[in-house]
């Protein structure tokens, strides 16, 4: 599937094609890297042509109910195809959809290569949560004029909770998931497949937990490119979306093969443990020189498995799990959560890893984690903690002026 | 408050109603709002807002609507940088520049509209307890709509927690009979602008509408009402040229309390009119009234989600739709569409309603605004440009029936 795509963009972004991230010396993300170059995003065009349930667009944290329906989310595709082919996109998306140039780089390359590929694809529809960032929202809307069937999931956020009302909360999102299951597949889900599913997911995320608490010791043997990976080609890379490469039993056994070797690898000697708090996919050629400052990112606001509630029915569990990410700031704009929330949970994860540093990013031109990162930013400042913020447009390589900033930084945290 | 009601209204029958009487009105307002004490005070973000609960509540209460102004945008960049839009940082910027009327708010209350204006909101709270309420996007379905109401109890709650009394399903009707009495009143406004020779401006009309986001109906029927019976008087103009003047519409962002740069140079250089607007503080929310019977909270989430659509709701077609429809009604020359840098609903979708503008034969000018004033002299020269190439065209097509 995707996987080959999701590996370009979270480990070696923005790369031209052709090139591959080092070789690493561990045999698991060895094997996690030949699963991931095996597959091809055209296999889901090739799904979509001979007749499989394949959409744009996804949910944050619903993947699982994806997965219960059979139907193939292609979004990653078209996310890692806008970063290769973005020279173009953008300038369709100027021109064509006349989005102004002043719209950050991600929707704009999305909405151009839904141009360029709309004789093409085999894709006819696409789903988008209207919680999504204001401009992806919008954008979604012109894509009607594509001929994309477009539906959207009607979001609710709960804002400062009001814990009384968590029952309405999940009683208005369980209808939406029925509602959205009838327009993917003319169905309600089959609960008994969706609780299959998240019990998996739940085994995933134990492992991927496990990972993340044995990488404190030694954060070089699976480094920060390498965790996007070990998400399993989902979008937000460690969350919730992962397809486990399309071949779970296997990703699961390489799972516990990194598990082993971490808890067998040397702990690592001196180094700055780092937090990262943004919602940009953090470049990796950023990631590489945080490693080669001796710097080590160890917790992010999107890197924390999370885990679906196995006491209730599985579809109120994807509603509280919505609604949990909102009121935690996991997912920050994708799920409609609030980035105050996200300040208080980068916080908890201050105090679990013993973090010496906050790493902001933000995309360019993005206003809505502009703000986001100025209050951040104000945050942590206020706690002494040390803090940078890295503003990098998703789509250029990063300059040598951006690169310096941040080995200074963790210099002087050294 | 019935007491402080009545004296209001004394008050006003002494002035003359204006559209700059309500100024004056405005004005006072804002300053009681500042120096008053014993009562609370609300400000609100959007025009979904259900004013008829805050009247309800006893309140005194204000839009956050001010804009314009390049040092407020300024402040507001401290906590925003600059990738945001204008009016945005002008709302937060307020706050930090220590703007009298905003920082005497006891509580913000914002109805998440667009993604600017949640995060705004975050960063307000700051300054004064701040609280955000869902508003749906899918009109058409009956669970957003259930959901809306809910969000409206929950605005009822909050606000009987925050003045210590109960607010009354009697006293929230009757609040929703008497801004159905504005809002009729700025509809039929609107629609005296509908004749050839229109008796108000279009700057005149936005103070009309001015004073509906800042003064309690009570406050302001009055003036409305004296005000109507003048204008709708045959034969008043707003301006007695003798060649017809060009009719615009302009449709797409907010334009702030403040922000009249746009319409002084349409207006009073160029000698056009703005008959119609299509943007939240101009028309477009009183085209539709709230219910007046049945469950008032019921009536108040169909009448909100009824109201003209913003193009944050879903499907964007219907706001197109509505926009071509009210240049259509209006039989306006052309369309000014309007968006302020960084705002998505209008910025991104400008496309899906400059097409449909043009094709229904309206000219359109796009114009990406801000609150800078560096801009005025190239702002100028292509409405100039624009507005000479439909008066060519205007006597074209009056030279065309002429001779016919």
């Amino acid at each position: 599937m995707s996987n080959t795509l999701v590996l370009e963009e979270a480990s070696s972004l923005p790369i031209p094609t052709g090139e591959r991230p080092p070789p690493t010396k561990s045999p698991g993300l060895e094997a996690l890297l030949a699963m991931a170059q095996a597959s091809d995003f055209a296999d889901i065009e090739r799904a979509a042509g001979e007749g499989a349930t394949v959409v744009w667009g996804f949910i944050m944290g619903w993947n699982p109910l994806f997965r219960a329906l059979n139907v193939i989310s292609g979004e990653m595709g078209l996310i890692a195809d806008s970063i290769k082919f973005s020279a173009d996109a953008v300038s369709v998306a100027e021109s064509y959809f006349q989005i102004p140039v002043e719209t950050c780089t991600p929707v704009k390359a999305r909405a151009g290569l839904h141009h360029m590929r709309r004789k093409t694809t085999n894709i006819k529809r696409h789903v988008q949560f209207a919680g999504d960032c204001g401009m992806s929202d919008v954008m979604s809307e012109l894509l009607r004029k594509e001929g994309l069937e477009v539906y959207a999931v009607e979001p609710i956020s709960p804002f400062k909770f009001d814990p009384t009302r968590r029952d309405e909360f999940v009683r208005f999102y369980v209808d939406e998931i029925q509602r959205l299951s009838h327009w993917l597949v003319g169905k309600p889900v089959d609960e008994t497949i969706l609780a299959a599913e998240l019990k998996t997911r739940n085994v995933v995320a134990r492992k991927l937990d496990r990972i993340l608490e044995l990488r404190l010791r030694n954060p070089f043997h699976v480094s920060l490119a390498d965790v996007f990976l070990l998400g399993g080609g989902s979008f937000d890379y460690f969350a919730h979306d992962t397809n486990y490469f399309e071949n779970r039993r296997k990703y699961i056994a390489i799972l516990d093969q990194l598990i082993e070797e971490l808890e067998n690898v040397p702990e690592a000697d001196d180094f700055v443990p780092l937090l990262k708090v943004g919602g940009c996919p953090f470049c990796g050629e950023l990631c590489r020189v945080v490693d080669e400052a001796n710097g080590a990112i160890v917790g992010n606001n999107m890197l924390e498995p999370a885990l679906y509630r196995e006491d209730v029915s599985p579809v109120e569990s994807l509603a509280h799990f919505m609604l949990d990410q909102q009121i935690e700031g996991r997912g920050e704009d994708k799920s409609g959560g609030s980035f105050t929330a996200t300040a208080h949970h980068i916080s908890q994860q201050l105090r679990k890893t013993n973090a010496r540093g906050v790493i902001v990013t933000g995309v360019t031109n993005c206003p809505y984690t502009s703000i986001a990162q100025q209050y951040w930013h104000d945050y942590f400042k206020k706690q002494n903690i040390p803090v940078i913020v890295m503003v990098a447009d998703t789509h250029v390589k990063p300059t040598e002026e951006v690169k310096m900033r941040l080995k200074a930084f963790i210099e002087m945290l050294a | 408050m019935p007491t402080p009601r009545k004296k209001r209204r004394t008050k006003i029958a002494t002035q003359k109603a204006s559209p700059a009487g309500i100024a004056r009105l405005i004005e006072n307002e804002q300053q009681s709002l500042i120096d008053a004490q014993g009562i609370k005070k609300v400000g609100y973000l959007c025009a979904y807002t259900p004013l008829e609960l805050l009247g309800a509540a006893g309140v005194k209460r204000a839009r956050l609507l001010k804009g314009g102004n390049p040092d407020t945008v300024a402040h507001g960049e401290l906590h925003t940088q600059s990738a945001f839009c204008d009016f945005t940082k002008s709302c937060i910027g307020g706050f930090e520049e220590g703007d009298p009327l905003y920082r005497s708010f006891d509580k913000i209350y914002n109805f998440h509209s667009c993604s600017s204006m949640k995060r705004a909101s975050e960063a307000i709270a700051q300054f004064v307890p701040t609280k955000m309420l869902n508003l749906p996007r899918l009109r058409d379905e009956q669970s957003s709509r259930n959901f809306f109401r809910e969000e409206i109890l929950n605005l009822k709650r909050d606000l009987e927690n925050l003045t210590g009394t109960s607010i009354t399903d009697e006293e929230v009707r009757r609040q929703i009979v008497l801004h159905n009495q504005a809002r009729l009143l700025l509809k039929k406004f609107s629609e005296l602008r509908k004749r050839k020779n229109p008796p108000l401006s279009g700057k005149e009309y936005l103070e009309l509408v001015r004073g509906y986001y800042y003064l309690p109906p009570e406050t302001l029927l009055p003036s409305y009402e004296e005000l109507y019976r003048r204008y709708e008087k045959p034969g008043r103009a707003a301006k007695r040229d003798d060649k017809p003047r060009l009719r615009l519409m302009v449709s797409g962002s907010i334009v702030a309390d403040g922000d009249r740069r746009l319409l002084d140079i349409v207006e009073d250089e160029l000698g056009a009119d703005v008959v119609i607007e299509d943007h939240c503080a101009g028309f477009r929310p009183f085209h539709h009234l709230v219910p007046e019977t049945g469950d008032p909270y019921q009536a108040l989430a169909d009448g909100y989600l009824d109201q003209a659509p913003c193009a944050r709701m879903k499907p964007l077609s219907e706001s197109v739709e509505f926009s071509a429809r009210l240049a259509q009604e209006y039989n306006v020359d052309g369309v000014l569409y309007v968006y302020l840098k960084f705002c998505a609903c209008h910025g991104i979708s400008k496309i899906d309603f400059t097409t449909r503008f043009q094709e229904i034969g309206l000219p359109t000018l796009e114009i990406s605004s801000d609150y800078s004033q560096s801009d005025h002299g190239q702002l100028k020269t292509r409405l100039e440009a624009f507005v000479e190439m439909l008066n060519d065209q205007k006597n074209i097509d009056h030279e065309q029936y002429a001779n016919a």
